[in-house]
Order: C-alpha cells, then sequence, then structure tokens
C-alpha cells in the first residue's frame, strides 16, 4: 500500500523554524543586551533581557498554528467586533428588510459573495451558478459528485484513484486558469426524505396490515441511524487570470461564463475519467441555494425536497430557497465554536502526520460518532503556477542548504528530521520537471450539531476521530466561522489565499 | 475599395429592387465595465453583519500533486436510491441499504439489466432471514411471492401471518401438480387469431419441451444421463400436438399429463409411427425405449402420485404469497427434491406467462442447488427461467450455499456446469452471506472478488447473522440486515435445537 509521506510544512523557516522577521525582530532585540553588557549596565542588561524574552515569546513561538502576536491581535479584533456586534449575524429576511431575494445575504468571509446564472448549456439547457467573489476577486463554479468510494477497492484499485486526483491537479495546473480545486464531502443524518416520498408515492393499498407495520417502523428506526454523503467538487478561478482570456471571449460576465464553460469541461472530464465518478452535476443557483441552505441548518432539507416534489404536481407549492434566505437567519462566532440558526460547529484543521499516510485514511473522520451529528470535510488544493512553483522549488532548496550551513557553522548536529526535510525539498525539483505541478492543500474538518446537546462534546470527538485517523486536528479558535463556511458552504471559499 | 467612376454594386441592385444588407456596425470597444466592487474580507464592520474577526490559522502543507492521495476525501460508496425495501444499514457509508431489482434495472444510473437474484450463504448466516424480509417488506409496494417449492417448510410461518394457507405436496396427500397445466395461456383460446394462438402455442410447446427434457436428462444409465436428441424431441412434439389437440386446430387446448405422454409413447398409433419418420412400430418401439423408461420411472417412481395428472389446487394469484411445500419429499432423497423443484418451476412458468402489467412478483427457488444437480437439461431450463424474469416482470430469486453449488450440475468443465456458471452472469445482484475461509478462492474464481471483498465475507459476515455483502452490478455493499422484532418471530429456524439452549 502507497503510503504519501513526502510533504512539509508550507512555511518552514530557514533557521531554527524562525522567518526571516521572526529571526530579525529576535535579532535586533539582543543588540541593547550586548549593549548594556559593554557598558556594564547589569541591571539594564537583565531588563534588556527580559524585554528579549518577551520578544521571542510573541514572535517566535508558535501556539496553536499563530504566533502569540497573532492570538493577541485576534483576539483585540474578536474583543471589537464583539463590542460593536459586528461580530453577529442577522439575517436582512430576519429582520424584514430583505429587498431583492435573489440578493446573497450571507456572513462575514461570504458578504463578498455574488451569485450568477450561467448560459444556457446542455441539452437540459441548465444554467450553472457562477459564484463571484467580489472580496477574494474569485469566479467559481461548483458541481455536486458522486464516486463509488474505496471501501472495497484494493491496492491498485486505490493507486489508480490517487493518480486519477493527481492528473486532475495536474491538468488545473496546466490551463493556468483555475487555481484552487476545492472538495467537500459532507456525512449528513439521513433525513428520509426523499425515502417518505417514494413511499407515499408507490404504496398500494392492501389488506396486509404487518409489511406497512414493518416498513414504518424500520423508517422510524434505521433511517435515524444512517447518514447520506454529499460530496461537491468548486473550481476557483481568479480574475487576473479570466479576465486576460474572458477578453478574447467577448469580455464581460458572457465572456467569463464561456471560459468557465471550457475549465468546467476539463475538469469534468477528469473527474468522469481519472476519478471514475458516475455522476457530476454543475449545480445551477437554485440547486446551489439548497446545498447552502442545508449547510447552515441540516434539519431544513427535508421541509425543501418535500416541496420540491410537491411542485412537481403543484406548480403553486414555492420549492425554491431565494438567496436572501440560504444563509443562516442568525449567527454568531464565539471563540470555541461557531453558532448557526439551530446549530453548533467545531472546525479543525488537520495536521499530516510526519510517517505519512495511506490513501483513505481519513475514513474515521467522515464517519460520524453520534446518529445527530453533522461531519464536513473539505480539501483544498491550491495549485501555483509553474513560474512560482520553480521559485518556491528554488527558495526552498535554497532554505534548505542555507538551514544545512547555518546549522554546521553554529556546531548544531543535522538530525535526520533536517536531512529528510532537505531531501524533499531536492525531490520537489524533480518532480516538478517530470510534470507535477506543487500546491499547497490543506484540509479543515467540521462537526455540526443541534444546540440541544453540548457542541464541545462532539468537538472533541471530532479530535479524537482525526487522532484515530493518525492526523493531528489543530482547532480553528477564533475563526471558528471561517472554517465553518470554507468547510461546509460550497462556494469556492478559500482560507489561504491574498486577495488577487 | 471605394468605385472613383460610376456607380457600385449595391447601386446597381437598388435599381432592380434589391437592397443589400447593411453592414453591421463595428463594435465600439472601450473599455470594460467593472464588474467588481471592493468588499471586506472578513465581512462589513457593521452591526449584525456577522464579520470574521480573523483569519484561520490552517495548517498549510506543501507537496506536489503526486502526494495528493493523502488527503483523500471519497471513501463512501454512494447509497442507491431510497427505492424498494429498507434492508438495513450499508456498513461503508454508514447508509441506509435499500433494496429494489426491477427498481434498478429502470434505474439507467445503476448498471443492472436484470432483477435476478442468488442468495449464497452457509447455513445459519441469515439467508432465509434476509429473503423473508424483502419479500414482507416489498409486500407494501405491491409485490407478491410465490415460493416455488419450500424444501424445509420455512415459509409456512410468514404464510400463516400473512393469511395464506401454504400447498404441501407429498405421497398420500391431496395436492396434484400437473407441469404440463396449460396455465392461463388456455384462457379464451377459441376466441385468438390464428396469430395469437401461434404464439401462445410456441410458448406453450417450448415450456413442455423444456421440462420433458429436464425430467427425462435427470435420469441415469451407469454414470451418463439419458440423452435427450432432436428426434426425441420430434417424437415428444409430435405426441404433444395431438394430445393437446393443436394438431387438430381444435377449437381448444386439451391439457396433457406426464402419464398421457409416455402412454402415447408406449402405445405408438401407426400415425405417430409414420409422423416421426420410423419404418414402423418395432422400430419406434426400439428407437423411443430410453425416453420411454425416463418418462416412465417419474409415473411411477418416487413422485408417483405428485405431478401425473391435472392441477387440483386452486392457487389465489391475487393473495400476497403462495408457498408449495416439498418438506414431505426429503425421505425420497435430493434427487426427488430437484425433480419436483423442475416440474414447480415449470407449472410456475406457465402460470406466470400471461402476467397482468403491473403485477409483480417475487419468484424464490430455496435449495436451487438440488434443481441444478439433475443434469444439463434442468440447469437449461433454470436458465431460461431467469432469461424470462426481465419480460415477465419477475424478481427471480434463488438461494444456495455457495457459489461452487453451480458446479455441481456437471463434471468439470461439462456443458451443464459452463451452463451453470454462466448463471451467475444472469444474475446482476448476489448476496454473499457468511462463508468458511475454504469458499475464499472460489468466491474469487467464480465472482471475481478481490481480497478484501473476500475478507468480508469470510470474517465479517460470519461474525454475525444478516451480514452479507450486496453485489449489485460491480458495486458491492457492506450490509448488515435488521429485522423487525416481528420478523425475527416469522424467520426463526431454529425451533428443532432452540430447547437445547
Amino acid at each position: 500500500m502507497t503510503i504519501y509521506s513526502d510533504y512539509t510544512r508550507d512555511r518552514i523557516g530557514w533557521f531554527f523554524g524562525l522567518r526571516a522577521w521572526q529571526l530579525a525582530a529576535v535579532s535586533v532585540s539582543t543588540l541593547p543586551i550586548f549593549w548594556a553588557i559593554q557598558r556594564q549596565a547589569w541591571l539594564s542588561m537583565l531588563l534588556f533581557a527580559l524585554v528579549w524574552a518577551v520578544v521571542v515569546l510573541v514572535t517566535a513561538v508558535q501556539v496553536k498554528g499563530r504566533p502569540m502576536l497573532g492570538w493577541l491581535w485576534a483576539l483585540a479584533c474578536f474583543t471589537v467586533d464583539a463590542a460593536t456586534g459586528a461580530r453577529r449575524f442577522t439575517a436582512r429576511a430576519a429582520q424584514g428588510k430583505a429587498t431583492n431575494p435573489e440578493q446573497v445575504d450571507l456572513p462575514g468571509v461570504l458578504s463578498g459573495v455574488e451569485i450568477h446564472d450561467g448560459p444556457p448549456t446542455g441539452a437540459a439547457a441548465r444554467r450553472v451558478a457562477l459564484v463571484q467573489n467580489h472580496a477574494a476577486r474569485t469566479w467559481a463554479v461548483t458541481c455536486a459528485v458522486t464516486h463509488p468510494g474505496i471501501g472495497m477497492s484494493d491496492v491498485d484499485e486505490r493507486a489508480r484513484q490517487a493518480a486519477g486526483l493527481s492528473s486532475l491537479i495536474d491538468a488545473t495546473a496546466r490551463a493556468e486558469l483555475a487555481d484552487e480545486l476545492i472538495v467537500q464531502v459532507r456525512t449528513v443524518p439521513d433525513d428520509g426524505a426523499e425515502r417518505s416520498i417514494w413511499v407515499e408515492q408507490h404504496r398500494r393499498p392492501t389488506r396486509q396490515g404487518l409489511s406497512r407495520q414493518v416498513n414504518d417502523d424500520l423508517h422510524r428506526s434505521l433511517s435515524r441511524a444512517s447518514v447520506r454523503t454529499e460530496a461537491f467538487v468548486t473550481v476557483v478561478v481568479p480574475e487576473t487570470r479570466l479576465a486576460r482570456v474572458a477578453r478574447h471571449s467577448g469580455g464581460g460576465l458572457a465572456g467569463r461564463a464561456r471560459v468557465l464553460g471550457s475549465v468546467m469541461a476539463e475538469v469534468e472530464a477528469a473527474l468522469r475519467g481519472g476519478l471514475g465518478m458516475t455522476q457530476v452535476s454543475w449545480l445551477t443557483s437554485p440547486e446551489l441555494a439548497l446545498a447552502c441552505r442545508s449547510g447552515f441548518a441540516p434539519g431544513d432539507r427535508a421541509g425543501i425536497v418535500q416541496a420540491l416534489a410537491e411542485h412537481q404536481h403543484n406548480p403553486r407549492v414555492e420549492a425554491g430557497v431565494p438567496w436572501a434566505m440560504a444563509g443562516p437567519s442568525g449567527a454568531e462566532a464565539t471563540v470555541r465554536h461557531y453558532s448557526h440558526d439551530a446549530w453548533n460547529s467545531i472546525s479543525a484543521t488537520v495536521m499530516l502526520p510526519v510517517n505519512g499516510a495511506a490513501l483513505g485514511a481519513l475514513a474515521p473522520v467522515l464517519t460520524p460518532d453520534e446518529a445527530e451529528e453533522r461531519r464536513s470535510y473539505m480539501v483544498c488544493f491550491p495549485i501555483l503556477t509553474q513560474q512560482r512553483a520553480e521559485r518556491h522549488s528554488d527558495s526552498a532548496e535554497f532554505a534548505a542548504d542555507m538551514g544545512g550551513e547555518l546549522r554546521r557553522r553554529a556546531g548544531v548536529k543535522a538530525k535526520a528530521r533536517h536531512r529528510n526535510d532537505a531531501a524533499k525539498a531536492h525531490g520537489v525539483d524533480e518532480k516538478l520537471a517530470r510534470g507535477a505541478a506543487l500546491m499547497r492543500p490543506y484540509a479543515v474538518c467540521t462537526v455540526t450539531a443541534p444546540k440541544t446537546v453540548a457542541i464541545a462534546d462532539y468537538g472533541r470527538r471530532l479530535d479524537a476521530s482525526i487522532r484515530r485517523a493518525g492526523f493531528a486536528p489543530l482547532r480553528l479558535d477564533l475563526a471558528q466561522d471561517a472554517g465553518f463556511l470554507a468547510s461546509t458552504i460550497p462556494l469556492g471559499l478559500g482560507l489561504t489565499r491574498t486577495v488577487n | 475599395m471605394t468605385a472613383r467612376t460610376g456607380r457600385d454594386v449595391a447601386h446597381l441592385l437598388a435599381d432592380f429592387g434589391h437592397d443589400l444588407p447593411a453592414p453591421p456596425p463595428a463594435p465600439v470597444r472601450g473599455r470594460e465595465g467593472r464588474l467588481f466592487h471592493h468588499a471586506p474580507a472578513r465581512g462589513a464592520f457593521r452591526p449584525g453583519r456577522g464579520r470574521t474577526p480573523s483569519g484561520a490559522p490552517v495548517a498549510a502543507w506543501r507537496m506536489t500533486s503526486d502526494q495528493a492521495g493523502v488527503w483523500w476525501p471519497f471513501i463512501a460508496t454512494p447509497g442507491l436510491p431510497p427505492t424498494g425495501a429498507q434492508m438495513g444499514i450499508d456498513q461503508l457509508s454508514g447508509g441506509s441499504f435499500y433494496a429494489d431489482p426491477l427498481g434498478w434495472v429502470l434505474d439507467d444510473q445503476i448498471p443492472v439489466t436484470n432483477p435476478n437474484v442468488m442468495v449464497f450463504g452457509k447455513p445459519g448466516r441469515g439467508k432465509s432471514g434476509t429473503t423473508k424480509a424483502f419479500l414482507l417488506r416489498m409486500m407494501d409496494f405491491g409485490y407478491r411471492a410465490l415460493i416455488l417449492g419450500d424444501p424445509k417448510d420455512e415459509y409456512e410461518a410468514l404464510c400463516h401471518a400473512l393469511g395464506v394457507e401454504p400447498f404441501a405436496i407429498g405421497r398420500g396427500l391431496a395436492t396434484r401438480i400437473n407441469p404440463l397445466d396449460l396455465g392461463p395461456l388456455a384462457a379464451g383460446w377459441e376466441r385468438l387469431d390464428r396469430a395469437e394462438a401461434q404464439r401462445r402455442s410456441a410458448l406453450v410447446f417450448s415450456r413442455w419441451l423444456t421440462l420433458v427434457r429436464g425430467l427425462v436428462g435427470s435420469q441415469k444409465v451407469g454414470e451418463q444421463r439419458v440423452p435427450f436428441g432432436p428426434s426425441d424431441e420430434v417424437v415428444v412434439k409430435t405426441v404433444l400436438a395431438h394430445l393437446s389437440g393443436y394438431r387438430d386446430a381444435a377449437t381448444r387446448l386439451t391439457e396433457p399429463t406426464i402419464p398421457q405422454l409416455w402412454r402415447a409413447l408406449d402405445e405408438p398409433t401407426d400415425e405417430l409411427v409414420a409422423a416421426c419418420r420410423y419404418r414402423d412400430r418395432r422400430h419406434f418401439l426400439d428407437e423411443t425405449r430410453l425416453l420411454r423408461d425416463a418418462l416412465g420411472q417419474l409415473v411411477s417412481g418416487a413422485l408417483a402420485g405428485l405431478f401425473d395428472d391435472h392441477t387440483i389446487i386452486n392457487v389465489d394469484w391475487r393473495a400476497p404469497i403462495q408457498s408449495l411445500s416439498l418438506s414431505r419429499l426429503e425421505p425420497f432423497g435430493d434427487e426427488a427434491v430437484g425433480i419436483a423443484l423442475t416440474c414447480l418451476n415449470s407449472w410456475g412458468r406457465a402460470m406466470r406467462e400471461v402476467a397482468d402489467p403491473g403485477d409483480l412478483r417475487i419468484v424464490v427457488r430455496d435449495e436451487a442447488w438440488k434443481q441444478l444437480r439433475l443434469g444439463p437439461d434442468a440447469v437449461k431450463s433454470f436458465d431460461a427461467d431467469l432469461r424470462f424474469s426481465r419480460r415477465d416482470g419477475d424478481i427471480q430469486w434463488a438461494v444456495m450455499h455457495k457459489p461452487s453449488d453451480l458446479l455441481s450440475a456437471g463434471d468439470h468443465g461439462s456443458q451443464a456446469t459452463t451452463i451453470a456458471k454462466d448463471l451467475l452472469h444472469l444474475a446482476d445482484i448476489k448476496i454473499l452471506h457468511g462463508q468458511d475461509r475454504a469458499v475464499a478462492t472460489e468466491l474469487e474464481h467464480l465472482l471475481g472478488l478481490g481480497p478484501i471483498a473476500q475478507d468480508v465475507i469470510t470474517t465479517w459476515a460470519m461474525q454475525g447473522k444478516g451480514r452479507a455483502l450486496w453485489q449489485v452490478a460491480d458495486q458491492l455493499y457492506k450490509v448488515q440486515t435488521y429485522l423487525h422484532p416481528l420478523e425475527e418471530r416469522l424467520t426463526f429456524t431454529n425451533d428443532a435445537i432452540a430447547t437445547a439452549g
């Protein structure tokens, strides 16, 4: 079985793990100490040493993914937002202020999102939803996918599947349009909505109450104990890349839609080909709105599905979810969790093990422990252009060599870990030469549970599941809202993107 | 180019009333309008807007695309549509598992092309529980069950719970079934036009020949099966055409029986001898001796008095279930049960030949391997049933112990074995309950299951009742069947040993 272990942290300091600004801050803060020693002002030296220690603590020590300074800044922002009420979200519709039902009203990092209908495509003339993120200056399209899974696949089949994922990323990198691929999988408690509709439509009048009683009882008990899996793939194209190409396709929204159409075709071919997806359906605006609404409020899905079924017989039944109501009616980020409508969520990012992991190792993360919880898993593959990849590779090689040299001069023995990291840095260059793409992926897992239960317990179980899978969890405290939105709402939100 | 002298083409054509269309105005290439407006990355700093206080410190990694597998997200096999019987939980995805063979055939997303189901499993692993649960749950959706041979009276409790008395077949019992029953095809024969009469007669004669071939072929001379060649076929066909009145273009067909067939062969008329192109009566008797003796065994042998007269049971085809109990034949051995199953198959097919649209039925063949041991013709008969299931709208549900039961149809490499192996391909749905490790190789050999699937069958499925690997076309589902307490009582098959505990 293939073990994947050829990766490094995205940002590694080249001297004892310190990055340039941290090293500069630590170095500069030592100067007053030497100045005091030169003056033999021992009391001052002690004071400066204390200041230096504080500087090191604040700048160099990483605590749960952030340096101390970062925590202090985040906490300050959090407190200010709480004090001003900016942290709390109340939908315009909930306030009775929604003037346009099609205007997107989402909280926080998704507030800059606008949805457009693409041109009609295919035999069914579907109009795929184009997601425009004004804040990130990106475009995104999302498809719902169905994959046969790998539960019963043997080693060769799993290797083929992994190669399919790699070739999807390579093809995306070669096209040099999309710069992020986001895969979301939501394992949702089964609400039995489709089953109820089918039973209602297919039940025959019979004198045999036994069969009906058995079916009804099973539906009540088994459906509550079972889950359903939803998977989405989102392709994100930055405006900086799209605008140039779209100009040749007529420009404007229509030109961008045409180019995005070609991106969708390429991605779909790779999804159906190498990855063996059995279904790929690019979401229209109403479908995307349903995916968003059910992301914020899993319990609402059954009612919407029922309405959709009734709408087929009675067009007067309103089945759509207006974008003004696709978000939460009320939400609030707290330090340790995110609260949205009648649900609470806790998110954690996944740390890869040093020893690597096999394909499918994340299975425990996606399997809910309790009947009423939902697990969401998002993996984002930010793909670097060839030029940036080579620059990063050169820089990593330089950092590895420089780190090695500095350690040698400082008389610090190079450990096996350092040697491995250096070998990996040099290996990237060879892989790039063979046509592989360089990326900076990350993953976020979220557990959602009703407000009637203690979400902290579910968070602990999520952490335990991640550990059971061989990975390490890192709670996204103070940013639980961003973690939830990125991992659960399929609108192409990336968490490491800097605005283009 | 502008014409300096004279008139241009447009002017010339205008004189004749033809105005050339004006060229479209060249698009004004200006600066593209702004598609983006400013939006704060973390949301507006206003009360009630849910601003994100800080960026998320996600742990990002740097890797090349060949390492993407470490993040692999598609673990679970998606569940099948929530149609049909809710059987239990798919342990791989955690989703409910629904079984709907006919629905799967109709669904283009599921590559199932026939609704035939084969259930394999070691005794005591939950084969009959799964079967009965499926039958009972599908009845709510208009399905009816026909148990074509219940060798152990296992379905008796279910029948009684549904208010139906199963038919028992055995020595000394009043039940008679004529395997050469005309079935519903004979209804209104006198009013049929020529084309319809020919179509129906073709169906009837084909079924009769398949049955007689199977019954004759089940007899043995030493180690060899009694052959049933083309000459035998001509003879039997001629006799049946005579006995039924078809040859004489009778207004209504007469239903023959096996003893009538045997008698007609044993005392051939000159007309029959001539029609079958034999020199004389002696020549006919010499050539058909094996055929006659084989049929004679059925008339006077172990099954005498069971399948040798007109059907006297009156089956209520609107009842939710009908079962034909064969437990009383057990003392006569597996072969007798096999012959009875073959007769019942033919009779059952007759009864289903003209089914109303929407009359959905699940035809269960328990211990189907006993029938297959009767030789290649019995296998062919079973093969025909599986092939017609789609046309008839039936779900053919065969229960066996292990895939190699099919190989017991004949010697290694024989025709019977080859056809029996092909039967596996005629069933797109296979339910594989627990098996011993010794069977793992044949699972690979016959079904092409990989090591993981084999391991599931030989370990996980052996550790609990009702656990099975469902093979739906090429997709595998690890299913735990859940029984309702009411079903548990109906499916309990350990009465004999229950008191031991």
